[in-house]
Parts: C-alpha cells; structure tokens; sequence
C-alpha cells in the first residue's frame, strides 16, 4: 500500500546502451560516493507506520477534508499478487502467536512491476501505529519466474483502485479491493466499503514521533473516519488450524 | 596486455568490477534435499541494479534486493567470482581487463571489448563481429588458443530474454564465462 515510497525508491529500468562482443555493459560512471550512499541505504532499515480504517460516511465529503489537508490527488490502480515462502527458514518470517507472516508483494501497476518486502509487524504496545519493515524495489516483470524458482509460491491476489493523497511526509490511501477473475481480469468488490490507510515511513528511531504525526492527522479526520492501530495480534489461528499448521 | 593497450593510445578510464554470487536455499541439517539456487551478478556500471538468474529465468531488479534476501533468511551466499580490473577508451573502442578471481585464486584474465558505434538497440551485437575479432587479434593477441575468444553467443537457449540487447545478455554471457573457468 505504499507507492509513496515506491517513487523514491524506483528508478526506471535502464534500457540497452551498448553492445559488446563478450559482454556489454553500459556507459555511466559511479563515483565512490554514489557507492557508498547506496552502500549505506542497503544497510539501513526503513519501516512503514500506518493506522488503517473503513470509510463508512459519505466518501465525497471525507474527500474534501483530505483534499484540504493533503497537497497532491493521485489516481491508484494495480494488481497485487502475495508470494508466500516454502523454504523453512530461521528467518523472522512469522509474528509470534499470529497469522501474518513476512509476505512478499509483487505489484503490477502501469506496466511496471515492483516488489516489496514487507517484515512482521513490530509488538510496540507503546506506540500507536502499525510499524512493519519494508524494503521497495522495481524488478523487471518476470520476477515472478525467478519467485517461483526461488521456492515462492503465490498466496492470493487481488486489484486496488482508489485514490493517493499526500503531503511531504505523509501518504493516505482511499482504495477498495477487487476479487480476481480466473481469466485474471477484475471480479466484484471484496468488501463494499473503501479501506483508508495512513502511512508515513520511519527509521528505527522515529517510530514515536511518526506515530503522533499520524496521529495527529488521524483526529483531524475522525469526524468522518476512525484510524486505529490494527493489532496483529488479533489474527490468531484457531486452536484446530494451529494444530493442522503445526503437523504440516 | 595493459602495457600495449596503452601503448596503443589507450587511456584509463574508470575501474570494472564485476560480481557474480551464487545463492543457495538454506536447508534443515540432515536433509537429502538438492538446494535451490541462483546466481546474482552486480555490474559496477549499474550500481543501483542487480540481476539474478535461476535456471532459464533471468530478472533485472534494484540492488535493495539483496537486503530482502537477507532479511528473509532463506537463501545464503556460498561462492563469489569477481573481476577487479581497468577500463580503457581507445578510440572507438572500449577495452575493459582485469583478473578473474575465484575464492583467493586467480583463474584467469577477462578481457571485454565494446564497439561503441554498434550501440544502437536495432542492430545486433554480433554484426560487427568480424570487425572486433580483428580488433582483438591484431591488437590484443594473437590468441593461439582462439576458443577463448568469444566472438559469438547462442541466446537462444534463453528464450525468455527479449528481443532488443539489454544487460540482461550481458548478465547471461558473464555468468557462462564464469561457469567455464
């Protein structure tokens, strides 16, 4: 749910240069220092925080409100396929006590294909927002192919349609959720209301502060919709679906 | 060879660095099971993009993807091929050289001649072939071994690359060429 930062994070695949006998590469130079921010930003973490609702009054007139306190109105629409792993890792792919893993979201939007890694949900009982570590890439649109080969193996998929409002830091999604057809065209409506998210993106020492200012935006909008923390926690297996997941 | 490139009026342009990893799933202790695997090759003249292949399926994507794999801990990095080398402009040409190291060991040179006129996405890499086998003999060699002398490569064993030349050719080429070293 966050093209906010798929826009910093993508840049368009590069097209075909030049062409070598034995291997071809292209013509642009990196300087040390380029390597060393990338370096930098591949080893810092990035966390999404969100509060999440459902818009049960009239959508034009919560419109009006976000539009007066976003700066920019984006159309969004893509499909959204969630790869689950097969592979037993000793990896943090499961929040404890809960049904949401560590996922991998490969996104179709305008004929361009993104991927986003999206962790466990952080327990911060002190803070009031929804903080998952996150990392955006944009991949080329076979990478599919390569998930499954890898050991992924597609979980469910769905469309978003809606709408994008955002300020400098922050970014508010009014969306709504489309069954996929078999035929993989868009089917009806998963629930009849619109979702809204709330996200801002935070480094590791910034969950408290992102929290308030989501928050803050949050009561300026309750009058129309209700913005909470959505606790992971309350997706818990049933007692028989746990013991069936314990046995495979 | 660097002593008669820049004999040859060759100037020194920038470093190659080219990194080819092999990627395997990591499995339980005591299991019989083959690991998956793939190979993620970084080529210093695309620092933010890497390219991954695994079996047929080649895909380019941004380098943050080595940061998903680390975080979800299902594939680890086992052996690492490298090219840490110079690249040289001479006239039309590019000439890029330098050795191949594999673990501490030095298997061999890689020498990588571009044609830069030849840089259009409409025409074929290999319809100036005769002119860089020329090239390389008359100026880089002679070679009396000519088999290490790639002038041509089959893509058709890949028919999921795209029409046009991309990196993702190139990433295939370099992933062979460390494959038969």
């Amino acid at each position: 749910m966050n093209r906010h930062q798929y826009q910093n994070a993508g840049s368009p695949i590069a097209g075909v240069n030049s062409h070598t006998m034995m291997a071809g590469g292209g013509v642009s130079n990196s300087s040390n220092q380029d390597q060393n921010t990338l370096n930098s930003l591949l080893t810092t973490n990035i966390y999404e925080c969100s509060l999440h609702g459902i818009l049960t009054t009239p959508q034009s007139t919560f419109i009006q409100r976000v539009k007066g306190m976003m700066r920019s109105e984006q159309l969004v629409s893509w499909k959204e396929m969630v790869y689950k792993t097969t592979i037993q890792s000793a990896g943090p792919s499961w929040a404890e006590g809960s049904i949401m893993p560590s996922e991998i979201h490969v996104r179709y939007e305008r004929n361009n294909c993104f991927v986003r890694y999206i962790g466990t949900p952080q327990i911060k009982d002190n803070i009031n927002a929804m903080i998952r570590n996150v990392v955006d890439i944009k991949v080329s649109d076979r990478f599919f192919i390569l998930l499954s080969n890898l050991g992924y193996v597609k979980d469910y998929e769905y469309f978003v349609d809606g709408y994008c409002y955002s300020t400098y830091s922050l970014a508010l999604y009014l969306v709504n959720h489309r069954r996929v057809l078999q035929d993989g065209t868009k089917g009806e409506l998963l629930i009849k209301n619109n979702m809204v998210e709330l996200q801002c993106l935070s480094g590791e020492e910034g969950f408290m502060s992102a929290s308030e200012h989501l928050n803050t935006y949050a009561e300026y909008l309750y009058p129309f919709i209700e913005l909470i923390k959505f606790d992971h926690r309350n997706l818990i297996l049933d007692p028989p679906s746990l013991q069936q997941s314990q046995q495979q | 060879m660097v002593k008669r490139i820049e004999f040859l009026g060759g100037t020194k342009v920038s470093t190659w660095n080219i990194v080819c990893s092999l990627y395997l799933e990591r499995l339980p202790n005591n299991t019989n099971q083959i690991p998956r695997e793939f190979h993620l090759i970084t080529l210093d003249e695309r620092p933010k993009k890497c390219f991954m292949i695994s079996h047929e399926a080649i895909v380019e994507s941004d380098k943050e993807m080595i940061s998903i794999l680390e975080k979800t801990d299902s594939f680890r990095k086992r052996q690492v091929t490298e090219i840490n080398g110079s690249k040289y402009e001479l006239g039309d040409f590019i000439i890029r050289i330098g050795p191949i190291f594999f673990r501490t060991e030095t298997k061999g040179i890689a020498i990588e001649v571009e044609y830069t006129p030849c840089s259009k996405t409409s025409t074929s890499p290999f319809s100036c072939t005769k002119l860089l086998s020329e090239f390389i003999n008359g100026n880089l060699g002679p070679f009396p071994d000519q088999s290490v002398v790639q002038a041509t490569f089959d893509f058709s064993a890949y028919p999921k690359l795209p029409n046009n030349y991309t990196d993702l050719h190139t990433s295939y080429q370099y992933l062979n060429l460390f494959k038969s070293i």
